[in-house]
């Protein structure tokens, strides 16, 4: 590469300098205007990958947010996310692609532009200007006549020569900034060129790499692809022939006698409502785990339990009613009225029903004799019956009690009756004793089958196996023929035990074993020397000690005794003054008698009034509390109630009475219901 | 309240709603004892009264629940709409609050009580001409649009409080009597071993057994 021109015509300024220049000028000029495209386009391809980039990186979110939607199907979900993944990745790629060509590329060819050309153009005028002042000068010096003195002349030239000389370094500066330029253009426009090819090269090599990487997966997804395709195709086939299967009959379904995941039955039925109007309701019923569960067709995910336990319940069909194909499910409680859509439903229901019931009872006594685990497995939808719900809470809060994991009597594992004015387990072989001796002695319950009311089950659970036989077997004489039964002891082992210890009380230590300080105060018997057993009963009532009641109970106490108190109270009053509702159940369990009449002539219930406890009063009013008796100044518990403005307790008598009026009508048992409920409501 | 001995054919429960103050109480004293108080307390807890009406030959008891406006009791709400099959609304037609609550008391009663309730509006106080504040027409449109049945009556002078509970009660009636009557019209001698289906308020004894019957 040469100087544009050789120094000596740019000396001369020579013509063909001058075309020379004009020659490089134009061409420079060219080359800026293309480069400016160059640039342009540049700018915007970098641009455009931006924008590109940002979309192709939403696309790769939202194709993960479609793998969420299969979360359940591994196969989908897996190849969606490593899909999105690779496509993470050449994001990523192409983002240094843009980023290098940004700074190869776009910054390299500006600084050409900017600074290079930029320095050719101000040289060019900084030339110009001087050119112009050399023809001045030179002009200048022509015009200079010849008679001049010698100084104007010597001036003039002395101006062309400096002049001259100026725009002689001038032009060879220019010349030298113009050659430089067209030199340098070659190598500072490939050169970013190159680079950006390179960023191509390398983009495009981590490209192909990356898919290298995925071809097997893909090739994977692919054969994947054909498969499930295929999977359509057969499901279309499948159902190609769908219409055969419509049938102008119901859908009758065959009985099993296995249940498949517990359930035996399930389909429509027609439910009569309990409303007095008796409106009919289409449901979606289903035998399930010895339950009767419905609900509605939509919107109802959890449905209602209908029965709790098909066990207490039986099935007849019902012919005396306007519609067909009906039937009833009869259960302690209640009843409901079913319709079936068709005859051969309705026989198919009711032996379901039937063979459930018969599944259940046998299920129940095969696990009777091996484990028995009927009872903590009541944990199921909401229930219909809220208290059988309650009592399956509650029967496992009494199941926890000290001592109560094993028969009171025998110690067998796992018992499943109860004695509720006892407090105790008991085994069925051992509670079939104890029905024996008549509930004035114990009152047996089913911890299974029975509806338990919270006051009742909050007895058991304050008292239990191991604080009731540490009174009832406190004194247990090891040299008597007579001896604690085991499991599997026989009949009349455990009847003579079951007698000896809750009839004759014999294994009951009369000595005190409390607290010292309490016999400061007690009552002593004179012969004995022991606390009286009325004495402690009162105080067990006015104090809220059960365990005190259960041993003086134990010792023979006069469940109505006014032992120690000036106003004659028995045991209940002091109960209702105490505010336990649990202390008042149980004293009512074991016969204290609920109309019991103070000094003042004030029962039970009327005291509860007058201190305004409507919990009291409910519990007094659901075990028959006489609500007419008057104190000794004529006041009825409803006057007190009404006079004191106690809303509560009003409903409760009113409502109590209502019930009582209508006992003996048909309205009665709704009327009774409404009254059960109402305090259950309460007492909760 | 003997009601052992009397004979009826249908029971019906019905309940009195509204705010504190509307009459409710004084609707009830003057339909089951001719009995009007004007000094009368705000009611304490649940009160109820019977009175029986003959509706086309049959004897339909009626057992009217009244209860305080102003709380809700949380012991008795449910026992209170328990099988009951007839709601009477009241306001007071000279206090428009009350009948601004009309939709909250019929919200109550779509939450506790059984959707088939016959419910009528009630306004009151019809002898407070001076002071009303409750259009008659804006309360008829307002039951129409709710399908409810709709009357103005006054515990004070008696008007119209017979005929509320007369037709609630006949309304309840032919709803409740004309249901099992689809597939055998002729009543009096149906086929089979049922006489005709006697409905009370009462469920689980879907029976039969009829008082007609028993005579």
């Amino acid at each position: 590469m040469k100087p544009i021109i050789s120094y000596e015509e740019c000396m001369r300024d020579s013509p063909k300098f001058r075309d020379a220049l004009e020659e490089n000028h134009a061409n420079l000029d060219d080359l800026e205007i293309k480069l400016e495209k160059v640039l342009k386009n540049c700018n915007l391809t970098i641009d455009a990958g931006k924008t590109y980039l940002g979309f192709q990186n939403n696309l790769v979110q939202s194709m993960l947010q479609v793998s969420m939607h299969f979360k359940g199907d591994p196969a989908v979900s897996q190849a969606l996310n490593k899909v999105a993944n690779s496509l993470q990745e050449t994001i990523k790629y192409h983002s240094i692609l843009i980023d290098q060509t940004s700074r190869s590329v776009s910054r390299s060819l500006n600084n050409f532009l900017k600074k290079d050309l930029k320095q050719v153009k101000d040289s060019r005028q900084h030339f110009d200007k001087i050119s112009a002042d050399l023809d001045t000068a030179l002009a200048r010096h022509a015009q200079a006549p010849k008679n001049s003195n010698k100084n104007q002349v010597d001036e003039t030239s002395n101006v062309l020569i400096a002049t001259r000389s100026c725009f002689r370094y001038t032009a060879l500066d220019h010349l030298y900034t113009i050659s430089l330029v067209q030199s340098k253009k070659r190598h500072e426009i490939l050169d970013p060129l190159l680079s950006y090819m390179h960023a191509q090269s390398t983009f495009f090599h981590q490209g192909s790499d990356l898919f290298q990487d995925t071809d097997p997966f893909l090739k994977n997804i692919g054969s994947e692809v054909t498969q499930l395709r295929e999977e359509t195709n057969a499901l279309e086939r499948e159902l190609g022939n769908r219409h055969s299967v419509v049938t102008s009959k119901d859908l009758v379904p065959m009985l099993k006698s296995e249940t498949l995941n517990g359930t035996r039955m399930e389909g429509y039925l027609f439910k009569r409502t309990t409303s007095p109007f008796k409106t009919w309701n289409r449901r979606w019923f289903a035998i399930c785990s010895s339950q009767l569960i419905y609900r509605k067709r939509t919107g109802d995910r959890e449905g209602t339990i209908m029965e709790q336990d098909l066990k207490l319940c039986s099935v007849r069909p019902l012919v005396d009613i306007d519609r067909r194909n009906c039937f009833e499910v009869i259960s302690p409680t209640k009843s409901h009225v079913l319709q079936a859509d068709s005859e051969e439903m309705f026989q198919v229901w009711i032996q379901a029903i039937q063979d459930e019931i018969g599944a259940a009872m046998q299920l129940m006594l095969s696990s009777r004799s091996s484990s028995g685990q009927s009872l903590a497995s009541n944990e199921s939808p909401r229930s219909n019956a809220k208290d059988s719900q309650n009592s399956s809470h509650s029967t496992t809060d009494i199941l926890a009690v000290a001592g109560n994991d094993r028969c009171c009597d025998c110690s067998a594992e796992n018992p499943e009756w109860a004695s509720i004015n006892l407090g105790i387990t008991l085994c069925i072989a051992c509670s079939g004793i104890h029905r024996s001796l008549g509930v004035h002695v114990s009152k047996v319950r089913s911890l299974t089958w029975d509806k338990w009311d919270g006051e009742v089950a909050q007895v058991m659970v304050s008292l239990g196996n191991a604080i009731v036989n540490s009174i009832y077997e406190s004194k247990v004489d090891t040299a008597s023929d007579l001896c604690k039964p085991q499991p599997d002891s026989t009949q009349q082992v455990r009847d003579a035990w079951i007698q000896a210890k809750y009839v004759k009380k014999l294994f009951v230590d009369h000595r005190w074993a409390g607290d010292e300080n309490l016999l400061q105060e007690a009552v002593i018997i004179p012969e004995s020397g022991q606390v009286d057993p009325n004495w402690l009963l009162s105080k067990g009532a006015e104090t809220g000690q059960i365990v005190w009641i259960a041993r003086a109970l134990a010792l023979y106490a006069d469940r109505n005794t006014t032992s120690g108190n000036t106003q004659e109270r028995a045991p209940v009053h002091l109960a209702v003054l105490n505010g336990s509702v649990t202390l008042l159940q149980y004293l009512l369990l074991n016969g204290a008698k609920i109309n019991t009449r103070d000094a003042a002539g004030k029962t039970a219930l009327l005291l509860a009034t007058e201190l305004g406890l409507p919990a009291q009063v409910g519990l007094l009013l659901k075990n028959r509390a006489d609500q007419k008796i008057a104190d000794n100044d004529g006041n009825t518990p409803l006057d007190v109630a009404v006079k004191t403005a106690n809303a509560d307790i009003v409903s409760f008598l009113r409502i109590s009475r209502l019930t009582d009026e209508m006992r003996e009508t048909e309205f009665g048992e709704a009327g009774d219901d409404t009254f059960q409920e109402m305090v259950r409501d309460f007492l909760r | 309240m003997g009601t052992r001995d009397d004979e009826y054919d249908y029971l019906f429960k019905v309940v009195l709603i509204g705010d504190s103050g509307v009459g409710k109480s004084n609707l009830l004293s003057r339909f089951t004892r001719n009995e009007f108080n004007l000094e009368s307390k705000s009611t304490i807890g649940v009160e109820f009264a019977t009175r029986s009406i003959q509706v086309d030959g049959k004897t339909i008891k009626a057992q009217i629940w009244d209860t305080a406006g102003q709380e809700r009791y949380r012991a008795i709400t449910s026992a209170y709409y328990r099988g009951a099959v007839g709601a009477l609304l009241v306001y007071d037609i000279a206090k428009h609050l009350t009948y601004e609550n009309v939709e909250r008391w019929l919200k109550e009663l779509r939450d506790h009580a059984d959707q088939n309730i016959v419910i009528m509006l009630v306004g009151n106080k019809s002898d407070l001409r001076h002071l009303r504040s409750v259009p008659t027409d804006e309360a008829r449109a307002f039951a129409e649009r709710h399908s409810l049945s709709f009357i103005e009556t006054s515990a004070l002078d008696c008007t119209n409080v017979e005929t509320a509970f007369h037709n609630i009660l006949t309304e309840i009636y032919r709803i409740v009597s004309q249901r099992p009557m689809h597939d055998s019209p002729d009543e009096d001698s149906p086929p089979g071993n049922s006489g005709p289906i006697q409905i009370s308020p009462t469920e689980p004894n879907a029976g039969s057994k009829s008082n007609c019957c028993k005579a």
